[in-house]
């Protein structure tokens, strides 16, 4: 696996030491309210969405000249099971990648469960939440708001980086130059994250709509009562 | 009235669909240094390490790291899930 995510000695020890504690604070809250949502069904939907994410994130897509990017996947997660429970999913892969593969540092875990998934789920569910407000009620308008959400969070999470890097980089670049080409070039991974994030979404809105947590709403889309219907752990 | 997935067979399939993309469609991906890879590089962040060898083939990546993901993360929730039923019962006993 190539390594993707933030590598050890980006950050001075501080700021990763810092980072990982606002990690560990978020996912233990996470983990908490989790407890509260979590039913039957999205346990093994939870368990699901991690997988997916963790062989998405695999498929770099080329955006400009000599630069590809991948998904990050917070908002694809939290659209599907939740915040709480999507920014687990995601920290689940981040722990995953840098444990087993080696991908993204064991100091910079804190750094990159705050940039992709705490950011990105929380701050990306937000957005989504904001779009679906404005749009109309219909299950066309989740997958529009999924994919705008998604590509917003990309760009969210490299500012994150940005200020990360403000506070404790380790690098000569002025920080100007590094937040310019660090955003710049997450606006166009963000697209393609918003293009894969509305069509996984618009899929299993397709097949099973009641299974999407940011569609809930829509009482067309309420699972009907199934009582047959119980997954053997 | 549409037939509906049962959500058994909709989590076997998304594992199948999940196992294919990383272990099959990945070959495809592009080799190029994503983002935040090429933004380090051109700006000097960090030590710019040589590339070691990879512990695992592109395929072995995909299909470890799909079963070992859905294994962790299902465990998990399954025991935060477990951990709160347990709460929400003592709590009404009490």
């Amino acid at each position: 696996l190539r390594g993707v995510h933030i590598p050890d000695g980006f950050m001075d020890a501080g700021t990763s030491a810092g980072a990982g504690a606002v990690a560990v604070g978020g996912i233990g809250l996470s983990l908490k309210r989790a407890g509260q949502v979590l039913d039957e069904k999205r346990v093994p939907l939870a368990g699901l969405v991690a997988a997916f994410i963790f062989a998405v994130q695999m498929l770099n897509f080329p955006v400009a000249a000599g630069t590809s990017g991948h998904l990050l996947g917070g908002v694809l997660a939290a659209v599907l099971v939740g915040p709480q429970i999507g920014a687990i999913c995601i920290a689940v892969v981040l722990v995953v990648q840098a444990l087993v593969f080696a991908d993204g540092g064991l100091s910079a875990l804190g750094l990159n469960v705050i940039n992709m998934s705490l950011v990105t789920a929380f701050g990306g569910y937000l957005i989504f939440l904001a779009l679906r407000a404005l749009l109309p009620q219909r299950s066309s308008s989740v997958v529009v708001a999924s994919g705008i959400a998604a590509g917003c969070a990309v760009v969210l999470a490299s500012v994150a980086f940005t200020l990360e890097y403000a506070i404790g980089g380790a690098g000569g670049a002025s920080l100007g130059k590094v937040a310019g080409a660090m955003i710049g070039v997450h606006v166009l991974i963000g697209i393609g994250e918003g293009i894969i994030t509305g069509m996984t979404v618009s899929v299993v809105l397709a097949t099973r709509p009641d299974l999407v947590w940011g569609a809930r709403d829509l009482p067309q889309l309420a699972a009907p009562s199934e009582p047959a219907e119980r997954m053997a752990a | 009235v549409k037939a509906r997935v049962g959500l058994r067979g909709f989590v076997i399939a998304g594992l199948a669909v999940a196992l294919l993309l990383g272990a099959v469609v990945s070959r495809w991906a592009s080799t190029k240094p994503d983002g935040l890879e090429k933004v380090a590089a051109d700006n000097h962040i960090g030590a710019q390490a040589a590339p070691t060898g990879e512990r695992f083939t592109p395929v072995e990546t995909g299909l470890l790291g799909v079963t070992i993901t859905f294994a962790i993360a299902g465990g998990l929730l399954v025991l935060v899930r477990r951990s709160s039923r347990g709460r929400s019962r003592r709590a009404e006993a009490a």
